[in-house]
């Protein structure tokens, strides 16, 4: 061995070659060692001085170890050994389906979500694994040091493995976390990953009811039920009384085109512009149905005796008056539980929230709430029904302000 | 943990327990969503859920059909078979646990109507339970499959009685209770009754440990027979009171015996998968 070892250090003759073998010089040593009685062989053939190409090229066997570029989110790109990086799933795809990370131009793009750390962590877990002569225990104990690291750390990882579709790495840091989440109250676990606390009170209770069988809760779940039946209602309320608008325009003006009435009188205007102020704070937040009502008006306004629709309108304005004040009264009540602040998106989301929970306590207690149920609809009909007329003046009283404006317009363009 | 995708939160969710489960839920909104999704509630059930949903007397029905809604039904008592045999879900774990009715014991003499008389009871959540008139060989028996449990669990076993007015001997004697899973064979001694008075009974309880009954939240009493470790296999539980002296008993109501999960609730046992 020493023998060959002076060898190995000789002086050659190709200048290329004693660079080359300067480069590589522990690879060679190490496979010398390794491959003794077979480099004698060859030394035996070969010429002391001289090297062939052959020998060099089975010489440096790390060299041609098959490495792949990998690129990371920050765009750095490093080398990896190509069949640790294969125990990836992503990267095993990405080589062999479409031939990249040969070289640095065309080094594989990782996921955003694999930072150089990670990916660092990544490769060891791979390094260690991929030896298939490990056994279970073995694997069991590095897999249990491995995961013992921060949670943020831990959720990176997770986050990463799963992008690189690393299944047995992703169970092992779901497990870890998963662990870490047993047994913690809702306040920890949020200290510990630091997650926003965006649920609303009654929200809250809701699982409660789950995991004990306390009446206080069940109590208090039911109080918050009967509420948001209250507030769904009254938005259901509101939005067939949007529907309704557009079903009962034509009634409306039907009804002004059968009663023969006077001249537009002073007293018009000056309840128009009682209502003109309304309707301006109703325009703003029903501006879309009120247009549209507007335009239909238009048509009307267009086909028909101007005077006599004015006329009809301030005696029905005349007969409802009484009723305005009480309806927009409840318009504006209504338009200020819309506009508390809650965004539609988010209004929503409550509204679905609202439906689910609903809907559990129903398959719970059914009787209360068909109890809850009655009441609501008891509500409901009421306003429907004896009230046909009271709905169809209020209504009137919606497109009073709309109708006179626009008459007022009309008259503009025809006298002017 | 917010960054990390919906699914994989709701995997790391699965991992955990119904009450972990429902604790989490609480923690914020998104948390919440990934919750609620079918791949964590269906982690929870039993591998032959829909096994034991088919053998259902009165299979629960759903307004909404997410896993979520069906696990909280199977969390309520279900009856199976002819109503023979109660079956429900641990709400906290999700383990399984059984109620065998009287007609699912074998009980000795229990035909004879002399000795046991059967009767429908109110109270009771089977059809019939039985009332003893007056024995001296009192033998009560049953058996589970472990298959049908949940594997790698801790269960104990409960005699679900009560006591009539009619007693009679039933506090003089100490019955032998044995659960026996294979070569695993666990014994102990329960009185079935206790009166106050007796202090010697007290003594006798506290130093060789034998047990009483306890009252139990649905009206009942129980007592506990025994506890057992099912194992992955499947072995059959035999479970057995026993009382064969010469003493006549009277007045021993059974509804049934209770083989539920061992639950510590101030410390989760982790599910192992």
């Amino acid at each position: 061995m020493i023998v060959i070892c002076i060898l190995a250090h000789l002086p050659l003759i190709d200048e290329e070659k004693t660079m080359d073998l300067n480069s590589g010089r522990a690879a060679y040593d190490i496979t010398i060692i390794g491959n003794c009685r077979f480099k004698l062989e060859r030394f035996y053939f070969a010429n002391w001085f001289k090297m062939s190409e052959i020998d060099m090229a089975v010489i440096k066997p790390e060299m041609m170890k098959p490495y792949i570029w990998l690129e990371t989110s920050d765009g750095s790109i490093q080398q990896v050994e190509q069949e640790i990086a294969m125990y990836c799933p992503l990267i095993c795809q990405e080589i062999i389906q479409k031939g990249m990370g040969s070289s640095k131009n065309c080094a594989i793009c990782l996921p955003q979500r694999v930072s150089p750390a990670t990916l660092s962590l990544i490769l060891d877990y791979c390094r260690f694994h991929q030896v298939p002569g490990r056994s279970n225990k073995e694997r069991k104990s590095y897999d249990e040091k491995f995961v013992r690291m921060d949670t943020k750390r831990l959720c990176e990882l997770t986050s990463a493995a799963d992008s690189l579709q690393l299944k047995p790495l992703v169970d092992l840091t779901s497990r870890a976390l998963a662990r870490i989440i047993e047994g913690k109250s809702p306040e920890e676990i949020r200290e510990i990953f630091h997650l926003p606390d965006d649920l609303t009170e009654e929200e809250k209770l809701e699982p409660l009811k789950n995991t004990t069988d306390d009446p206080r809760i069940r109590l208090l779940n039911r109080l918050y039920a009967k509420k948001r039946k209250e507030l769904k209602e009254r938005e259901r309320l509101k939005n067939v009384e949007v529907e309704e608008e557009h079903v009962d325009d034509r009634s409306v003006d039907d009804l002004l085109s059968f009663i023969n009435g006077n001249d537009r009188d002073p007293k018009g205007i000056k309840t128009s512009k009682n209502k003109k102020k309304n309707r301006r704070r109703k325009e703003h937040q029903k501006s879309s149905s009120v247009k549209e009502t507007a335009e239909l008006n238009k048509k009307e306004v267009n086909g028909q005796n101007i005077r006599q629709q004015s006329a009809e309108a301030d005696m029905i304005a005349e007969t409802s008056n009484s009723l305005t004040e009480d309806v927009f009264a409840n318009k504006e009540f209504d338009d200020g539980d819309i506009d508390d602040g809650i965004d539609p998106a988010l209004k929503e989301k409550i509204d679905r929230e609202v439906e689910d929970f609903a809907r559990r306590l129903n398959s719970d207690w059914p009787e209360r709430m068909q109890e809850l149920l009655s009441s609501g609809q008891e509500k409901k009909t009421m306003l429907f029904t004896p009230n046909g007329n009271s709905f169809l003046r209020r209504n009137a009283c919606m497109f009073f302000p709309v109708l006179l404006i626009h008459y007022m317009l009309a008259l503009n363009f025809l006298f002017f | 943990m917010d960054r990390l995708p919906e699914d994989c939160v709701s995997k790391i969710v699965s991992y955990t327990s119904p009450a972990d489960a429902c604790r989490f839920s609480m923690v914020s909104s998104t948390m919440r969503s990934a919750t609620d999704s079918d791949l964590v509630w269906r982690s929870f059930f039993p591998s032959d859920y829909r096994h034991i949903l088919s053998r259902a007397l009165n299979p629960p029905i759903l307004d909404s059909p997410s896993y979520k809604h069906l696990f909280y039904a199977l969390c309520h008592p279900l009856l199976l078979d002819a109503g023979n045999i109660s079956f429900k879900l641990d709400k906290f774990s999700g383990k399984k646990s059984y109620i065998l009715s009287a007609r699912e014991l074998s009980i000795t003499w229990s035909n004879d109507p002399l000795y046991w008389s059967w009767r429908t009871v109110p109270e009771s959540r089977f059809k019939e339970v039985t009332e003893l008139r007056t024995v001296s060989w009192l033998e009560i028996k049953g058996k589970i499959g472990s298959r049908i449990l949940t594997p790698n669990t801790s269960y104990a076993v409960y005699l679900i009685m009560n006591i009539s007015h009619r007693e009679y001997g039933l506090d003089s004697v100490a019955c032998e209770v044995c659960v026996a899973v294979g070569k695993q064979v666990q014994s102990g001694r329960v009185y079935l009754c206790q009166k106050e008075h007796e202090k010697r009974k007290m003594l006798d309880a506290e130093e060789d440990k034998i047990g009483v009954p306890r009252r139990r939240e649905d009206g009942w009493m129980e007592i506990e027979v025994g506890e057992f470790f099912s194992g992955d296999g499947d072995q059959e539980v035999r479970m057995s009171l026993m009382e064969l002296g010469y003493h006549l008993k009277a007045g021993l109501i059974i509804e049934g015996l209770e083989v539920r999960p061992i639950i510590n609730h101030y410390s989760f046992p982790k599910i192992t998968h």
